[in-house]
C-alpha cells in the first residue's frame, strides 16, 4: 500500500481504541502549524510515531487494516520498544514509550497530549539529542524554535537531569547558531533564530541540575556521553 | 558547509556492547568450569605424559581459526542465528538448518547440564565448605546432598526456572545480570588464585587433610587416597606429545565455545568490532586464565596430588565428591570470608552456560520458525512481556528434561555431545568459510571482512586452518578414554549421528509440509539475511 499519510496511521491506531503521536520531519511541519518558511520546508519519506506500550495490540490491529506489512524479525527482536512497518516504500517507525537513540527519552507519557503530534518541546528534544547532526536536523531545529511554541520547562527539565544529554543538546544549538545563515538564507529569520536560540540557552544555564548531573560533570568528554545508533537492519515479512 | 554525516534512517541502539559481547563469551567459554574439568579429568592417569599447559595451548591455537571465522561472519552477516545464517548464505539452506538443528539440539541438552553443574559442584562444596569452617556436620551433609542426582536436578531446575523468568522480562535484564555476576565471580577467581600461589605441597597436603578430616573422619586422608588407589596411583612420566593432544578434549570443552555472541548477532552494536574483538578476545582471555589457575594450582598441590585426588572413587574415601580446584584453595585457608569469597564466587561460574544456552536455542528456534519451519507460535511473542514466551519455555522445559536425564542416566554424563558439535556444526561452518568469498562474492566484497592475504580471501584461509583444528579435536574425543566417544562401545556415536542425521528429515519433513500448504520455504531462505 503506497500513498499512506500520517494520519492515515494515526487514524488506524486510534480507531483501534489506542493513542500514538507523530514525530519526525512530519510532526515538525504540523507543529508549525503549516507556517514552515520556505528555506526550511524539507521532505520526509517515512513516518515516526510514538506509542504507550499498553497500546501495542492496537497497533498490530491498526497496521493490518491498513495492510503494512511488519518487519517480522526486526519486531521479534526489537519489539519491547521499536517496531517498523512498511507500506509500500513508506516506512513506519514506532517507538514504543522509550526514544532511544543518541540520549534517550521517556515519551510514553507525552503521547495524547496533543491530537496527532508530541509536544514541540519533545519533538524539539529528539533532535537536539542527535550527536552528529544533519542539516535535516538543524533545519527541524530551526523550524520548531521559530514556528512553534516551545514548553521551555520541558527542555530545562530533561537536561537539568543528565549532563550528557545537556552537553548533546547545547552542542547542537551552538551548531545550528554558527551555520544559521546558510540554513535561514535570509537575514530576518536569521537574526530572529539567533535570537531565539540565545534564549533557549539562557534558559537552559539557568535551570536547576540535578546532583546526578553535576557528577557526571565532574568526568566530563573524557567518557563518552552517548550512544551511536546504527542503521536498523529491517524488511518486510 | 553544514553537512556533516550522511544518516540514511531514524536508527537503531542495540541492546548488546562490545564489554557484554566480551564477557557473554567468556562466560560460555567459562575459566572455572574449565580448570576444574581439567584438573578433574586431566592428571588422573588416563593420559600419561600429558602436558596441561601445552594442551591448553594447543587447544587455544587448534580453536582460534574457528572462532575467528565466526568472528568475521557474523561481521560479515550481522543477525542472529549463527550457522544457520552462514551455512545457508554459503553453501545450501540444507546445510544451514542441519548445522543449527545439530548445535540447537545439543543446547537443549547444555542447557540441563550447567544447571546440573550449580549443585553438583558449586552448591555442594561451598556448603562442605562451611561445613568444615563453622564446625557444623550438618551443613557438610546438606552439601552431599546438592551432589545427589536428586539434589542435582532439583537445584537445577529452579535454576532453569529462574533464567527462563529473566529472558521473559528481556535479554537487556539479563545482560546486567551477567556482567554483575561476572565480576563478582572474577574477583573470586583472582582470591583463589593468590590463595594457591601462596602454597606448595609440602604444606597443602597437610592443610587438605585437617579440613577433610571433617568429613572422613581420617587424619591422613591423602594416604588413604594412595593406598585405595594401590597399583593404580599416579605418578607423573615423562611427556607424550600424543596424549597431551588427546588430553585438548577438556580444555576444549571450554575453549571451543568464544563463539557464544553468533547467535545474539542481529542484538549487538557495532557488530563488526564488538564480534571481532569479542570472540577471539574472548578466547585469549579464557586462555591465560586457564593457564594462569592451572600454574598456581599445579604449584600448590603438585602433579601427583591432582592425579591421585582425580583418579580416587570419592566415596571409596569418604570424600562423598571429588573437591575441585576451587574447594582445595578454600581449604588452604582458615578465613571464613576467604572461603565464602571462593566458594560464592565458584558457584557464580558454574552454570554460566546455562543462560546463554536457552538464548542460543530460543534464537534459533525463532530463526526458524519466521522461515516456516518450526509453527509459526514458536516466534509468537507475549503482548505483556514482549518476549518470545513459547521459545523460551519450549526450551527451558526441554532443558530440565535433559538436565533429569543428565542427573541420572551416567551415559549422559559425558563430553560427548561437544563431538556432536564438531562434527556436525564446526567443521560445516569452516567447509562455508571456506566457499563464502566464492559462492557469495557479492556479498563478501561489500563486507568489512574482505580481506587477503596473498589474493586469497583470509576467510576461506581461515576456513581451512578451523577444519584442519576441528578435525584434530575430533581425533581427539575419538581417542579420549574419558569422552564418552569411542568406536568400542559406540552408544554416543550413534546418539551424535542421530542428532545430526534427524536434522536432514526434519528439514524435508517441514519442506513437504509447508508444500502442501502451498507454501515453498525456499523463498524464506533466500531471504536469508535480509539487508
Amino acid at each position: 500500500m503506497d500513498g499512506i499519510s500520517e494520519h492515515d496511521v494515526i487514524g488506524a491506531i486510534v480507531g483501534e481504541g489506542g493513542k500514538a503521536a507523530l514525530l519526525g520531519g512530519r510532526a515538525v511541519a504540523i507543529a508549525c502549524g503549516g507556517e514552515v518558511p520556505p528555506p526550511l520546508r524539507r521532505h520526509s519519506a517515512d513516518i515516526d510515531i510514538v506509542i504507550r506500550g499498553k497500546d501495542r495490540k492496537a497497533l498490530k490491529s491498526g497496521m493490518a487494516k491498513l495492510a503494512c506489512e511488519p518487519a517480522t524479525e526486526f519486531n521479534l527482536l526489537n519489539g519491547k520498544e521499536r517496531m517498523i512497518f512498511f507500506a509500500g516504500e513508506t516506512k513506519i517507525d514506532v517507538f514504543i514509550d522509550v526514544f532511544r537513540m543518541c540520549h534517550t527519552i521517556n515519551l510514553g507519557e507525552r503521547v495524547g497530549l496533543h491530537p496527532v503530534i508530541l509536544p514541540p518541546a519533545d519533538l524539539l528534544l529528539t533532535k537536539l539529542q542527535v550527536v552528529r547532526a544533519e542539516r535535516k536536523d538543524l533545519i527541524d531545529i530551526a523550524a520548531l524554535l521559530l514556528g512553534s511554541e516551545i514548553e521551555a520547562a520541558r527542555i530545562t527539565k530533561i537536561l537539568g537531569a543528565e549532563w550528557g544529554f545537556w552537553r548533546t543538546a547545547t552542542g547542537t544549538l551552538d551548531t545550528l547558531r554558527a551555520q544559521a545563515a546558510e540554513i535561514c538564507g535570509d537575514q530576518a529569520l536569521t537574526t530572529e533564530l539567533i535570537q531565539r536560540i540565545d534564549a533557549l540557552n539562557a534558559q537552559i544555564a539557568a535551570a536547576p541540575r540535578s546532583m546526578a548531573w553535576k557528577m557526571r560533570a565532574v568526568i566530563g568528554e573524557r567518557s563518552t556521553w552517548y550512544e551511536l545508533p546504527e542503521e536498523p537492519d529491517a524488511a518486510p515479512a | 558547509m553544514s553537512v556533516n554525516f550522511a544518516r540514511k534512517a531514524t536508527g537503531l541502539v542495540r541492546q548488546a556492547g562490545a564489554k557484554d559481547v566480551f564477557v557473554y563469551n567468556v562466560n560460555f567459554i567459562n575459566i572455572a568450569i574449565g580448570v576444574a574439568f581439567m584438573f578433574l579429568f586431566m592428571p588422573n592417569g588416563s593420559y600419561p605424559g600429558e602436558n596441561i599447559y601445552l594442551s591448553t595451548i594447543l587447544c587455544t591455537l587448534f580453536v582460534l581459526p574457528t572462532s575467528l571465522v565466526y568472528a568475521m561472519f557474523a561481521s560479515a552477516m550481522p543477525r542472529s542465528g549463527g550457522e544457520y545464517v552462514y551455512v545457508s548464505r554459503a553453501m545450501s539452506p540444507l546445510f544451514g538448518f542441519v548445522a543449527s538443528w545439530n548445535y540447537t539440539i545439543w543446547c537443549f541438552f547444555y542447557i540441563g547440564v550447567p544447571a546440573a553443574f550449580l549443585g553438583k559442584y558449586g552448591i555442594s562444596a561451598l556448603f562442605r565448605e562451611l561445613g568444615v569452617n563453622l564446625g557444623s556436620p550438618a551443613m557438610t551433609t546438606y552439601g552431599d546432598w546438592f551432589n545427589t542426582p536428586f539434589g542435582t536436578a532439583m537445584t537445577g531446575s529452579i535454576l532453569i526456572i529462574a533464567f527462563a523468568a529473566v529472558f521473559i522480562f528481556g535479554v537487556s535484564l539479563y545482560m546486567k545480570i551477567q556482567n554483575f555476576t561476572f565480576v563478582l565471580a572474577s574477583i573470586g577467581l583472582a582470591f583463589t588464585a593468590l590463595v594457591l600461589f601462596h602454597h606448595t605441597p609440602a604444606d597443602a597436603v597437610t592443610h587438605f587433610n585437617s579440613y577433610a578430616n571433617q568429613f572422613t573422619g581420617s587424619k591422613d586422608t591423602y594416604s588413604d587416597i594412595v593406598k585405595n588407589l594401590g597399583s593404580g596411583a599416579v605418578t607423573e612420566v615423562p611427556f607424550n606429545l600424543k596424549q597431551t593432544l588427546i588430553s585438548m578434549t577438556w580444555p576444549f570443552t571450554v575453549l571451543g565455545f568464544s563463539i557464544a555472541s553468533a547467535y545474539i548477532g542481529g542484538e549487538i552494536k557495532g557488530a563488526n568490532r564488538s564480534q571481532l574483538i569479542g570472540m577471539p578476545g574472548s578466547l585469549l582471555y579464557s586462555a591465560f586464565w586457564l593457564l594462569l589457575v592451572s600454574f598456581v594450582t599445579l604449584h600448590a598441590f603438585g602433579y601427583d596430588f591432582l592425579g591421585n585426588l582425580g583418579a580416587v572413587n570419592p566415596t571409596a574415601v569418604k570424600l562423598a565428591f571429588t573437591p575441585t580446584f576451587s574447594e582445595l584453595a578454600a581449604a588452604l585457608t582458615g578465613h571464613l570470608w576467604l572461603v565464602i569469597v571462593i566458594g560464592v564466587s565458584f558457584a557464580l561460574w558454574t552454570y554460566a552456560w546455562l543462560p546463554i544456552y536457552i538464548l542460543t536455542a530460543t534464537r534459533n528456534l525463532l530463526a526458524w520458525a519466521l522461515d516456516g519451519l518450526l509453527p509459526a507460535k514458536v516466534s509468537e511473542v507475549n503482548e505483556s512481556t514482549h518476549s518470545p514466551l513459547f521459545a523460551i519455555l519450549f526450551s527451558s522445559i526441554l532443558g530440565i528434561g535433559f538436565l533429569w536425564l543428565y542427573a541420572y542416566d551416567s551415559a549422559f554424563s559425558t563430553i560427548s555431545g561437544f563431538f556432536g558439535q564438531v562434527c556436525g556444526t564446526f567443521i560445516l561452518t569452516s567447509i562455508a568459510a571456506i566457499v563464502f568469498p566464492y559462492t557469495q562474492k557479492d556479498m563478501f566484497e561489500g563486507s568489512p571482512v574482505a580481506w587477503r592475504v596473498g589474493g586469497i580471501p583470509l576467510l576461506s584461509i581461515l576456513g581451512v586452518l578451523s577444519l584442519i583444528g576441528m578435525v584434530t579435536i575430533a581425533w581427539a574425543f575419538l581417542n579420549d578414554p574419558q569422552s564418552g566417544i569411542s568406536f568400542s562401545a559406540p552408544f554416543m556415536i550413534y546418539v551424535n549421528a542421530g542428532v545430526f542425521l534427524s536434522g536432514f528429515i526434519f528439514f524435508y519433513g517441514a519442506k513437504f509440509i509447508q508444500a502442501r500448504q502451498g507454501i515453498d520455504i525456499n523463498l524464506a531462505f533466500m531471504e536469508i539475511p535480509p539487508e
